[in-house]
């Protein structure tokens, strides 16, 4: 503990350097008036998919109605100079800072953000009038069980929440018709998941849209893996699949099918929403398009 | 309600408290009235008494990276775990206090700061440790312990001062859904940093701050491991007022299950709770409560003919925890 008795006149200045993690949660609860079961999923960049999934295995136990999503923010002093010093965000100082499946890619874009949903039983859905917007059919979560501070350069872990999800979802690889991918944009991640969707989809893959919203929106962080299953949903209802901002020279070790920066107009039945997290824990959700 | 409960078997336990790392050793004393309190040696702060865990942990190759009660939490899980298989099939659920700020090592950084924030890393923030980050993670300990014991099934990391009740149904969850044949539960939380103890002090409501690090290895109650379990238990994490219908909801599903034979509550209930001495043995220990009254009830009920206990707890802000535990005939 801090040698407080060096400082005895130390106070902490009125700018708050507490992070209550369930801020966001205790806020929607009271806004709302929810008064059911509440968990805080802590995940890193995983939490955000995790919390969508985990609400859906609720509704699927018999929960009627769940609240769901992520929120979080790293752009102050102690966020960005902390992940600086990690290495992690692109040293560039340049709008198209961050380029996911890049050659050129040197690093994220921290950025700031929340999505929420109402994850809920579909007939009570359709009994209060409500449309829903997508069905969240699959969803798996795995460990890399590697390192702190790099994902597995395999995937296998990665590759395995895929397949997990696939599973739940009763689904053969070749439905999914489009992959939100966790694409930081770091010269580790991109690669290693493109090897995992090498694993799971082996010939497919090359013929399988998949794009990163990181580079035009940042990497959200622990509401990462919310924003972009957002982005499928959009991708469902718009048939319109997002494309990636600032890709100009895909790297040959990334060989999927990496949409440019152009969005990519398609019709398409299953979305794969990919949220890998620092420390490697892997959350994959499938999305099913709505009659 | 039922859609958060699951009753599995625990095969094996760990924990680091304030009265020591021997579980049994601890329920004699708690049993005998003794506490892990000791006056609190700090007379800036307000808070009378403490409970910290006594020494400290283990030197590991981690040390750089986590902080002490991480290192707390990584040795009750490393034994926890001793022969488990590392595989798809193990999964890890981490419970982290949160709640608090726990930045006792970065205040020096903080204390000149301007309250608008303007030049922070010029006043301060620059002094931080390269590895500060990775020290506060909310999921570091989860990451390198997933390394260490090879758990590459599902998990996930919970936050709050409900959280271990989250990881302990999370994992539940993850057993009967099949996802996984064996869980790993790990918890650890700490109130023994200078702002929570300055806000205790300021409320001087007696309640004794403490820490604490725990660990659970859970399977399915038709496992072939659970015949020799040590006891079941399921989790409930809700959220409102301790008195309010979500305290009495756990309960009253808690109930349906069966009779309760002891309560326990803990400083945050209101006194007209049943109480056993587990909160004022232990202290206060925010998300690692469920974990501690896991292995504590556990270990009372063995030297009593009662066979099951409920465990309460409340948290700030808002958030409850029940958890049922249940041993052998």
């Amino acid at each position: 503990m801090i040698d407080w008795a060096a400082e005895p006149a130390a106070t902490l200045p009125a700018m708050r350097f507490r992070s209550p993690v369930d801020t966001a949660a205790r806020a929607v609860r009271r806004a709302l008036g929810l008064r059911g079961p509440t968990t805080i999923n802590v995940s890193a960049c995983a939490a955000g998919a995790l919390a969508v999934a985990e609400a859906a295995s609720l509704v699927a136990r018999g929960a009627r109605a769940v609240v769901c999503g992520g929120a979080d923010s790293m752009v102050n002093p102690l966020g960005i100079g902390g992940m600086a010093r990690l290495g992690a965000p692109s040293p560039r100082a340049a709008p198209d800072a961050c380029r996911p499946f890049d050659r050129d890619r040197d690093g994220l874009a921290i950025g700031e953000g929340a999505a929420m949903f109402i994850v809920e039983d579909l007939a009570s859905a359709r009994a209060r009038g409500a449309r829903p917007l997508a069905a969240i059919t699959g969803w798996g979560a795995t460990q890399d069980a590697y390192r702190a501070t790099a994902p597995r350069p395999d995937g296998s872990a990665a590759a395995a929440a895929i397949a997990r999800a696939l599973t739940r979802a009763g689904l053969a690889p070749e439905a999914i018709g489009y992959v939100n991918a966790h694409g930081t944009g770091t010269p580790l991640n991109d690669p290693a998941e493109c090897c995992a969707l090498a694993t799971v989809f082996g010939a497919h893959v090359a013929k399988l849209p998949v794009s990163s919203i990181k580079g035009a929106i940042g990497h959200l962080m622990a509401a990462a893996g919310a924003i972009e299953l957002a982005a499928c949903v959009l991708a469902l209802t718009e048939s319109l699949l997002p494309g990636t901002a600032h890709l100009r020279h895909r790297d040959p070790a990334c060989d999927v099918d990496v949409i440019g920066p152009s969005p990519r107009r398609a019709y398409v039945e299953h979305t794969l929403s990919n949220s890998f997290g620092f420390g490697g824990q892997n959350a994959s959700v499938i999305l099913r398009r709505m009659p | 309600m039922t859609a958060m409960i699951a009753p599995v078997a625990v095969i094996a336990w760990r924990w680091r408290t304030a009265l020591g790392a021997d579980i049994e050793a601890a329920v004699t004393r708690m049993l005998a009235g003794e506490s892990g309190a000791i006056a609190n040696p700090e007379p800036a702060y307000r808070v009378r008494a403490i409970a910290p865990i006594a020494g400290a942990p283990p030197r590991t190759r981690h040390d750089r990276f986590v902080r002490r009660l991480g290192a707390f939490a990584i040795d009750a899980a490393t034994q926890v775990a001793a022969g488990l298989a590392p595989d798809l099939r193990l999964g890890l659920y981490s419970a982290v206090g949160g709640l608090r700020a726990h930045w006792d090592d970065m205040l020096a950084a903080f204390v000149r700061q301007r309250d608008d924030g303007i030049d922070a890393w010029a006043l301060g923030l620059r002094e931080i440790h390269p590895f500060w980050m990775l020290r506060h993670l909310s999921n570091n300990v989860h990451a390198l312990l997933a390394a260490d014991l090879g758990a590459r099934g599902d998990g996930a990391t919970y936050g709050g001062a409900s959280a271990g009740a989250q990881a302990i149904a999370a994992a539940a969850w993850a057993l009967h859904a099949g996802a996984i044949d064996t869980a790993i539960v790990v918890a650890h939380d700490s109130l023994l940093e200078p702002e929570t103890l300055v806000e205790l002090g300021e409320r001087d409501q007696g309640q004794l701050p403490g820490e604490a690090a725990a660990a659970l290895v859970l399977v399915r109650p038709d496992d072939p491991r659970a015949r020799d379990r040590l006891a079941s238990v399921a989790a409930f994490a809700g959220a409102g007022a301790p008195t309010g219908d979500a305290m009495r909801g756990a309960i009253d599903a808690f109930s349906a299950m069966g009779p309760i034979d002891l309560v326990d509550g803990d400083h945050a209930l209101p006194a007209a709770t049943a109480r056993t001495a587990i909160a004022a043995a232990f202290g206060e220990i925010g998300a690692v409560t469920p974990l501690v009254q896991t292995i504590a009830l556990a270990g009372i009920l063995k030297r009593t003919r009662a066979r099951v206990a409920l465990g309460l707890a409340a948290g700030e802000p808002d958030l409850i925890t029940a958890i049922r535990i249940e041993v052998p005939a």
